[in-house]
């Protein structure tokens, strides 16, 4: 098996990977005062950052305001989900060393607790901008199928940049520039119509590029998101579960001795 | 192999050292694809080894000598270099306590999540957490977030939940090693328990004590190889020794006092066994019961169980008949309670023990002691809760370190909770703290102790003999209980009452002299006393075969506070020079008499107690014993007691004449 250690670990730890997500989450939520409010105002800000500065857009889109905001909150669970789990090793230092825990369990928390929290943003926002709106799409139901097929993009990333984070600590600065880069490398402020048609084919290569698109149409558009995309943002989340695998089986045997 | 629950063959591991100090991208990159300027440590170099199903293995060695990264080994955190690792059972390494808490999360949320880490389900979890609570004695913490708690806390919850857990192998770093004397017993209780069920356990410890308590064979490791295995005795001697080599000539490990200590113990075994002969001959287990009171428990366990014997009745009615007053503090004590035998009896005397202690304020019990009282009655000491801060004294390094008992938090109190509480009853260094409590105090708790590094040694134990005027008397020299004891009297408090110590260590023995003159300003009357003392020990020297060598440290102003900073180190080296010893004793207020022995070190305290016993003994004989020659009275004592035993006499029957 491909993604176990020996038998199947996701079943065999999924009590405790459940247990550390609910804590992960507990605590995360804890700390600050207003606790999950900070999770939905901060997609809100930045929506209203950017409405004022691409103003002009909004002509572009029928609701500029909701199609930046799903962009937003598309592209922040890929920023938080990828950050948190390059941590994992790190913040899970003393854990790995004294456990025999296949540690693939620690990236998955991470990725599931910024998964939930995710889902819940969505929960909350998205209805709230429809009914403002009036948008209101049945496809969107649709919406937690093409959120697990996300997840896997997320914890495939992960487990890279996880097992390769206590060998070579650049890659924190190195990924931090790559998910600025990537924020304009997607459809999050401007249209898509934005893109020369030459340069289309390359940029549609870009797996968040397709997923925020999908979120696109089964949110704002009301449109069923082709097959053929969703195959093709499946088939790179399966690729990267299977490098991330790898990469990490590999690199894990010896974390505890750079940690 | 069925059997096999272990299995380790040729294992090699080797951590990489950078040569260099970089430590920027290109070191990054060049640990990355493993080249660069590296040297190899070699921690574990091929070993191999079997660890049976049900054994309880042990493993010992220096710091830093791959104890640890084996353990990690077989717990599958680290995996090899060559080499292979073959486990048959589920391993539950339990290699720190409480990592994996999370401070922000309450305590039950912890305990959910610390338990489903160690591999507890969650039926287990619902079913027990309540006990779990219980057993930390933790009620009513459940919903505290974990950061509040005491690092004393901590642990007990930590210990708590993974003891919940059944292992079929079990693997221990050093874990028994935290938290205080209660709850070390506690744990080692529980340990002992795991291993007796059948599981089978490997413990990693600097503690010989604890390897050779539990451990059924053992493994000495030392620079990645292993130096000796088998049984655990063996291995710990080895282990002595390389420790001792390290170490230098002369100087002895810690554990190896210790160790010389059970060497001791076990000697002493002997003489019980002799006495429980005599006894056995001629019948008098009221006499024997009374003259060794505290000891006779243990010295008739010896023996029955040297015999196969069951109890004998008439002790056991004499010790019940023992009032509680009678039994005395430590081990002896608590080897007493032990014997009571009556469950109810016992728990009620070691009660009734342990209140006299607190109520008198004072800790009455040095370390070991006090584990003892723990383990031995346990269901005791559980309901018992002390009223008070105890305090006991401690010397160090010439200097008295006080030690406080935290009756709430069950643990020994720091150093500067201790500085704080004393400064706030306004003394201002633990000396004068000392000097602050009133005498009869000390003389009620009636311990002080002598601890070297952190470690103790020697107790100073109240006992009671009345001390006579008249200081030429050889009642001076009269017994200790054990070589490890220090002795005062119990009927003289130190700044009250004049009392001899004796000391005793493995080549030396020495005698001490507490007075409370030394603290007058009148330093003749001092004087005045050290001489009758030498002319006493002259006498004495006349008698035995002992070479005395005499030691007075003169009185000063300057250190006129101070009265005994007797290092324990220096009572096994006997140095040629008496100038270093002066100078290395600067303890102003004793005098040491240090007797350099030639004999075997049992042969006086044999000559002390069996003496006693036999004055009882032969009392209606005096014609009889009076007729020995004027030898050492040891000698011809213990020669009484070998006739009697490869005689068989009987009271009554005892010959007219001793050759």
């Amino acid at each position: 098996m491909i993604i176990g250690l020996k038998e199947n670990w996701l079943w065999q730890y999924r009590r405790l990977i459940w247990r550390l997500t609910i804590n992960d989450l507990k605590v995360k939520y804890n700390n600050t005062v207003l606790g999950f409010i900070w999770s939905l105002l901060n997609p809100i800000l930045t929506m209203v950052v950017l409405y004022v500065i691409f103003i002009n857009f909004r002509h572009l889109e029928q609701n500029y305001a909701l199609y930046l905001l799903t962009g937003i909150i598309t592209y922040r669970f890929f920023t938080q989900g990828t950050n948190t789990t390059m941590n994992t090793i790190q913040s899970k230092a003393s854990i790995i060393s004294n456990y025999a825990i296949p540690r693939q369990i620690f990236v998955l928390e991470k990725a599931l607790s910024a998964f939930i929290s995710f889902f819940l943003e969505f929960l909350v926002l998205i209805p709230l901008v429809m009914i403002v709106s009036g948008i209101l799409s049945w496809y969107a139901i649709l919406f937690p199928l093409i959120h697990i097929i996300y997840l896997l993009l997320i914890f495939g990333i992960g487990l890279i940049l996880a097992a390769v984070y206590p060998y070579f600590r650049d890659i924190g600065e190195i990924w931090g520039v790559v998910t600025q880069l990537g924020f304009f490398a997607c459809p999050i402020i401007y249209p898509i119509s934005m893109i020369p048609e030459s340069i289309l084919p390359y940029y549609m290569l870009n797996p968040l590029a397709q997923l925020i698109i999908i979120y696109r149409q089964i949110i704002i558009y009301g449109e069923l998101p082709g097959l053929f995309e969703i195959g093709y943002v499946v088939l790179v989340g399966v690729a990267l579960l299977i490098i991330g695998t790898l990469v990490f089986n590999r690199l894990q045997k010896r974390f505890i001795e750079v940690i | 192999m069925e059997d096999v629950a272990i299995s380790v063959r040729d294992l090699k591991k080797h951590f990489t050292v950078p040569d260099s100090e970089e430590h920027g991208i290109l070191h990054n990159i060049r640990s990355l694809i493993g080249f660069g300027d590296y040297s190899v440590n070699k921690v574990i170099d091929g070993i191999s080894f079997d660890v049976k199903k049900g054994e309880c293995f042990g493993i010992l060695g220096p710091n830093g000598t791959g104890k640890s990264t084996l353990m990690k080994l077989l717990a599958g955190v680290l995996f090899p270099d060559e080499g292979t690792i073959e486990v048959s059972g589920a391993v539950f390494p339990l290699l720190n306590l409480g990592v994996g808490f999370q401070n922000d999360l309450t305590a039950k949320d912890n305990v959910f999540q610390y338990g489903s880490l160690l591999g507890l389900s969650d039926a287990q979890l619902n079913n027990k957490h309540k006990d779990i609570f219980q057993y930390a004695e933790l009620e009513g913490f459940e919903n505290l977030q974990l950061k509040y708690f005491s690092t004393g806390m901590r642990v007990r919850l930590a210990f708590s939940i993974a003891m919940e857990v059944r292992p079929e192998i079990l693997l221990l770093d050093e874990v028994l090693s935290v938290g205080d004397v209660a709850f070390k017993s506690k744990s080692k209780e529980k340990l002992l328990e795991i291993c007796n069920s059948g599981s089978t356990v490997v413990i990693v410890s600097h503690s010989t004590a604890t390897i050779s308590d539990i451990c059924n064979r053992a493994m000495f490791l030392k620079d990645g190889v292993i130096r000796k295995i088998g049984g655990t005795e063996d291995v710990i001697d080895a282990y002595l020794d390389a420790m001792a080599e390290f170490l230098g000539p002369g100087e002895m490990v810690p554990a190896q006092r210790r160790r010389k200590k059970m060497i001791r113990v076990q000697k002493e075994r002997n003489d019980a066994r002799i006495i429980a002969e005599i006894l056995s001959v001629t019948g008098l287990p009221d006499l024997v019961a009374r003259t060794y009171g505290q000891r006779a428990g243990d010295y008739l366990d010896q023996y029955l169980s040297l015999k196969n014997l069951t109890k004998n009745t008439h002790i056991e009615e004499t010790l019940k008949s023992i009032t509680d007053d009678e039994v005395g503090f430590g081990s002896h004590g608590a080897a007493m309670v032990r014997y009571l035998g009556d469950e109810a009896h016992s728990q009620a005397v070691a009660r009734h023990l342990l209140n006299r202690v607190w109520d008198d304020g004072l800790l009455s019990f040095g370390r070991d002691d006090f584990s003892a009282f723990f383990s031995e009655i346990p269901q005791a000491t559980n309901s018992f809760v002390p009223k008070n801060l105890s305090i006991a004294m401690l010397f160090e390094d010439s200097r008295i370190i006080p030690v406080m008992f935290d009756p709430r938090e069950r643990m020994m109190l720091d150093n500067r909770s201790i500085q704080k509480i004393l400064k706030n009853a306004g003394c201002t260094s633990p000396d004068t703290a000392l000097l602050a409590i009133p005498a009869e105090l000390i003389h009620r708790a009636g311990i002080l102790s002598l601890v070297e590094n952190g470690e103790i040694h020697f107790l100073l134990q109240v006992e009671t003999r009345e001390i006579e005027d008249n200081p030429s008397s050889l009642e001076f020299f009269t017994g200790i209980s054990s070589p490890d004891n220090v002795l005062l009297y119990e009927n003289t408090p130190l700044f009250a009452r004049k009392g001899i110590f004796t000391l005793y260590g493995p080549e030396i023995e020495g005698f001490g002299y507490f007075s409370p003159a030394l603290f007058s300003k009148d330093s003749n009357r001092f004087y005045t006393e050290i001489q009758t003392l030498q002319e006493a020990f002259t006498a004495y020297r006349k008698e035995t075969t002992l070479q005395p060598r005499v030691y007075i440290r003169e009185v000063t102003k300057k250190n006129d506070r101070y009265f005994t900073g007797v290092r324990s180190g220096e009572l096994i080296e006997v140095r040629p020079d008496t100038e270093a010893i002066e100078r290395r004793h600067r303890c102003m207020g004793t005098i040491l008499l240090l007797v350099q022995k030639q004999q075997d070190p049992l042969v006086c305290f044999r000559y002390n107690d069996i003496r006693w016993l036999a004055e009882q003994w032969f009392n209606q004989y005096r014609q009889v014993f009076s007729q020995v020659e004027p030898i050492i009275r040891g000698n011809a004592l213990l020669k009484l007691i070998d006739y009697t035993i490869k005689l068989g006499l009987k009271r009554g029957n005892l010959p007219d004449k001793l050759d």
